[in-house]
């Protein structure tokens, strides 16, 4: 007695399968030559609900597609990674896009991508992929490792690809097979000739490969692998990475634009259609610094690590973080100063630093100013004042100016000096300002890149090992009454895998010749 | 060196007119009875034209100094280049002239419609200048240009399996297709029109001065002063570049298509789905099948080096991430998901054929709307592409 490889019950020896199985067998799936699944047993356990639920395609499918959906649906406005710097976000979406701004907007899909629901899509897409992947595997494995030679008639008249030979020498049918790199074994007088098994295990290596990036992007989420810090460095000046311990420091040695020549004659066209200068590179030089233990402000302790410069497209490597040219400010004010003019009509300057202001100015004509407010980048909002960013494009100042008796409150900007009292006792103006570059240097370390990597390698890999070749069997089978039954089978492209199959019948039948 | 960028436009205009021939030659084959002659002619017109192409691309790119796919026309033309080059290779193995008619079909629009983004060689802004920028655009290019020769044999396919007699539903979504390809060719030659006759006005809005080459039906929501009396305003939410021009644009094509597919079915008095029929029927149906299926299982896996690996590689570069959500680098995973699940979904019983083929045709549309219309709807980091 042996056992039927479908329903493991034992069976008559003349049969390959058992009666019952042969009924089901008229619905085999060839995939996996119709062994069961883990999936299709019939147990009712919570773990076998879900374990069904995931592991079939159809799911798998619908999970995909609602992903797929999701994904184009964060399209339709700007996502808010990419609205305009210093927008409110509330206010943007209902100004610009009305009431469809209004409502994406309280949907959060203006955050989606990084939305709890659809990390949580992501989350069931791996699921489903890991397990649908296991429950698979395992039956295909032995399906195809423990082939028969011989294959019961049923089996085979089952396969879409039968010709029926009055064939007298297999060998030469053989050997056209081995011609064509089909690896050919015998059983009796039955034959199996096989070839490109190892495309099968291909969709198993690109969900692993696939199955590495779901877990590397969950990985970035800590900040052991994934770190990431942006520093705007003036010219000249140093700055401490942040989350370093204070260990990495960066000097802007310079930062430098250059832009392509508008009378080029090879680009002047496509400049001219612009409508402005077109940048060539941004590049900054910059020393790295390393230390052990930093004292704060001491700058003296710091070790030289690395002089070099970094541009877009060219990231610099150092100390285990990459350092990304990733922005600039140009012709930031550092300084501005403002003459003031006493009542007996002497003259002397307040100069204040855009960076740290003082809060008290004491002039040499015996005035003295108190910074009350600082707007770094000002801008009218109705009869408001506000600064649209931190930066000190064009910054503007409200000082209150005594001389011991009267006070007086002024705004003053570079373009404008307005007395908020109305008085306008002291005469002042902007007479000077400095200005310098700023560079933004993106400082990152991301453990997770080689992991992301590897991930896109295997799925390749996996990805050509199954779509580029095609699991092809041959089955001939000896029937009682001396002919032969040819039964082929493939895993896909059934119309040229029939047009190979034919051609080598067609060769064997010219046979003879050779 | 200005002779050389003469002589690149020079070739591109040869190629074009080359695979004008071979759509006349394989038309003619497709009609005919079985012709070897006449098959191998159309293929070696459509070949040269090909090297004729091939000879732009070079050009082009020892003049600029950098390959010609940085902006939407350049990178327009070699899309069209690698379908051509596809359909050249695919045309060696499953020898359809009508397939090989609707694929170059295609690719001449593509091609024509390129000329409808400025042409001027442009510099590279610092983001740009990197050899990831050829490795990811030339196979995101080849990988969706496999892709797309499934749709012409999904296409062919549902062409083939529509009864056009009874199933009123499919037979008009293949009339729409028609009518979407010849809204494209009434561009092309609408285009062509008023190209020759000089025609440009002028529209002043509250920013800058836009020049139309069609009459200014739409014109931007923000406009002072335009030349027709009769004007509509572009919502304002549109915010790609020159979106209200481009969008004109569409609209005089659609009305274009609409009055040939007018004089067409005046002429044959049947639907075009009907008239073609015939001729589709004579090839076979498996055998589109498989094209269809096979054009994914290829061309899947260099659309995934090309537009998604390739493309993080180079994005981990430039921008200090691999991945950042802008809207071109989000519809080149919708593509990709999408294709991933039309694997899945044929493996389910009852998904080959036709129904395979309309997620074919889907997914053309998916490919074509992240060519032009995120350009065209949504602004992004992707100045051009
Ligand atoms: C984006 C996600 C996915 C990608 C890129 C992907 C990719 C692939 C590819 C390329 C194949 C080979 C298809 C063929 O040979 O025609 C495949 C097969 C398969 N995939 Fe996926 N897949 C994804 C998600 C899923 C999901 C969610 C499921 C869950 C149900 C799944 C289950 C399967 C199964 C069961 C096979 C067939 C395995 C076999 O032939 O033995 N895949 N996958």
């Amino acid at each position: 007695m042996r056992q039927c490889p479908v329903c493991k019950k034992e069976k008559q020896q003349s049969e390959e399968c058992c009666s019952q199985c042969e009924e089901q067998q008229r619905n085999w799936d060839m995939r996996y030559d119709g062994a069961i699944r883990k999936s299709q047993q019939q147990k009712k356990t919570i773990i076998d609900t879900i374990w069904r639920f995931f592991s079939s395609v159809r799911n798998g499918m619908y999970i995909l597609i609602v992903t797929l959906l999701a994904t184009a649906l964060g399209t339709i406005l700007p996502q808010r990674a990419y609205i305009p710097p210093g927008t409110i976000p509330e206010e943007f979406y209902a100004s610009q896009y009305g009431l469809f701004g209004r409502l994406y907007h309280y949907f959060r899909f203006d955050m989606l991508y990084s939305s709890w629901w659809y990390m949580t899509l992501l989350g069931l897409l791996g699921a489903s992929i890991l397990i649908s992947s296991i429950d698979r595997f395992f039956p295909l494995y032995r399906a195809l490792k423990k082939q028969p030679i011989k294959r019961h008639v049923s089996f085979l008249r089952h396969q879409k690809y039968i010709r029926e030979l009055d064939v007298q020498a297999p060998a030469l049918l053989v050997k056209e097979m081995t011609d064509k790199r089909y690896r050919v074994r015998q059983d009796g007088e039955d034959f199996l000739a096989e070839k490109n098994r190892f495309a099968r295990w291909g969709p198993y290596v690109n969900h692993i490969g696939l199955l590495f990036i779901l877990t590397a992007a969950f990985l970035r989420l800590f900040p052991f692998f994934y770190q990431d810090s942006f520093l705007w460095i003036r010219d000249e000046e140093i700055a401490v990475v942040p989350n370093t311990n204070q260990s990495l420091f960066i000097k802007n040695e310079r930062f430098l634009v250059d832009t392509y020549n508008a009378d080029d004659p090879k680009f002047r066209e496509a400049i001219k259609l612009e409508g402005r200068t077109i940048p060539k590179s941004f590049t900054t030089d910059i020393s790295i610094f390393q230390t052990e233990k930093h004292v704060a402000g001491d700058m003296a302790d710091l070790d030289l690590l690395l002089q070099t410069q970094v541009g877009v497209n060219h990231p610099v490597k150092a100390a285990g973080y990459t350092i990304y040219q990733s922005g600039y400010q140009l012709n930031e004010l550092s300084s501005l100063t403002f003459r003031a003019i006493n009542e007996a009509g002497q003259a002397a300057d307040i100069t204040i630093d855009t960076k740290n202001p003082d809060t008290e100015y004491q002039l040499e004509n015996g005035l003295r100013a108190v910074l009350v407010d600082y707007y770094p980048d000002y801008q009218l909002d109705g009869d408001k004042v506000i600064t649209v960013s931190k930066f000190p494009r064009n910054p503007a100042f409200v000082l209150e100016i005594t001389d011991g008796e009267h006070t007086e409150s002024v705004f003053a900007a570079l373009d404008e000096v307005v007395s908020e009292t109305g008085s306008n006792r002291y005469n002042i103006s902007a007479v000077d300002f400095e200005t310098h570059h700023v560079t933004g240097l993106s400082v990152k370390r991301d453990r997770t890149l080689p992991v992301f990597l590897l991930g896109g390698i295997i799925f390749m890999i996996g990805l050509i090992q199954g779509l580029y070749w095609q699991h092809r069997r041959l089955w001939l089978h000896k029937q009682q009454d001396g002919t032969y039954l040819l039964a082929g089978h493939t895993n896909k492209h059934t119309s040229s895998f029939e047009k190979e199959a034919d051609r080598m019948l067609d060769n064997y039948r010219k046979g003879g010749e050779y | 060196m200005e002779k050389l960028h003469l002589l690149s436009g020079q070739l591109l205009e040869a190629a074009f007119i080359s695979y004008l021939a071979g759509v006349i030659l394989f038309a003619w084959a497709a009609a005919r009875r079985k012709q070897l002659k006449l098959w191998k002619l159309a293929w070696g017109i459509t070949a040269l034209g090909w090297l004729s192409q091939l000879g732009f691309f070079i050009l082009r790119w020892v003049y600029s100094g950098h390959a010609p796919v940085s902006n939407l026309f350049e990178f327009m033309t070699f899309f069209g280049m690698m379908m051509v080059l596809v359909l050249l290779i695919v045309y060696r193995f499953y020898p359809y002239p009508l397939f090989a008619l609707l694929a170059l079909i295609i690719a001449i629009l593509i091609i024509g419609c390129a000329a409808m983004f400025p042409q001027e060689v442009a510099p590279l802004v610092p983001s740009l200048q990197s050899h990831w920028l050829y490795i990811h655009v030339t196979t995101a290019a080849l990988g969706e240009a496999v892709l797309s020769i499934s749709f012409f044999a999904g296409f062919l396919y549902i062409l083939h399996e529509t009864d056009q007699t009874k199933q009123h539903k499919s037979a008009w979504a293949i009339e729409g297709l028609f009518l979407v390809l010849l809204s494209v060719i009434g561009y092309m030659v609408l285009a062509f029109l008023f190209r020759i006759t000089g025609y440009t006005a002028v529209v002043t809005t509250a920013g800058e001065t836009v020049i139309y080459q069609l009459p200014p039906l739409l014109v931007p929501h923000d406009t002072v002063t335009s030349v027709l009396p009769v004007q509509i305003s572009a919502a304002a939410w549109m915010r790609g570049e020159n979106a209200a021009q481009q969008l004109n644009t569409v609209i005089f094509s659609v009305i274009a298509g609409v009055f040939l597919y007018i004089v067409i079915s005046a002429i044959v008095r049947k639907r075009i789905g009907a008239v073609l029929q015939p001729l589709v029927q004579k090839l076979p149906k498996e055998a589109l099948d498989d094209i269809g299926y096979r054009a994914v299982a290829i061309g899947f896996p260099i659309f995934t080096l090309g537009a998604l690996i390739f493309a993080m590689i180079w994005a981990q570069q430039a921008w200090d991430r691999f991945w950042g959500w802008d809207p071109k680098e989000v519809w080149a995973l919708v593509t990709w998901l999408f294709y991933a699940a039309f694997l899945h979904i044929r493996m389910l019983k009852g998904w080959q054929g036709i129904r395979s083929a309309w997620l074919l045709v889907i997914g053309f549309c998916i490919i074509l709307f992240n060519l032009l219309a995120v350009n065209l709807l949504i602004a992004g980091l992707h100045a051009y592409a």
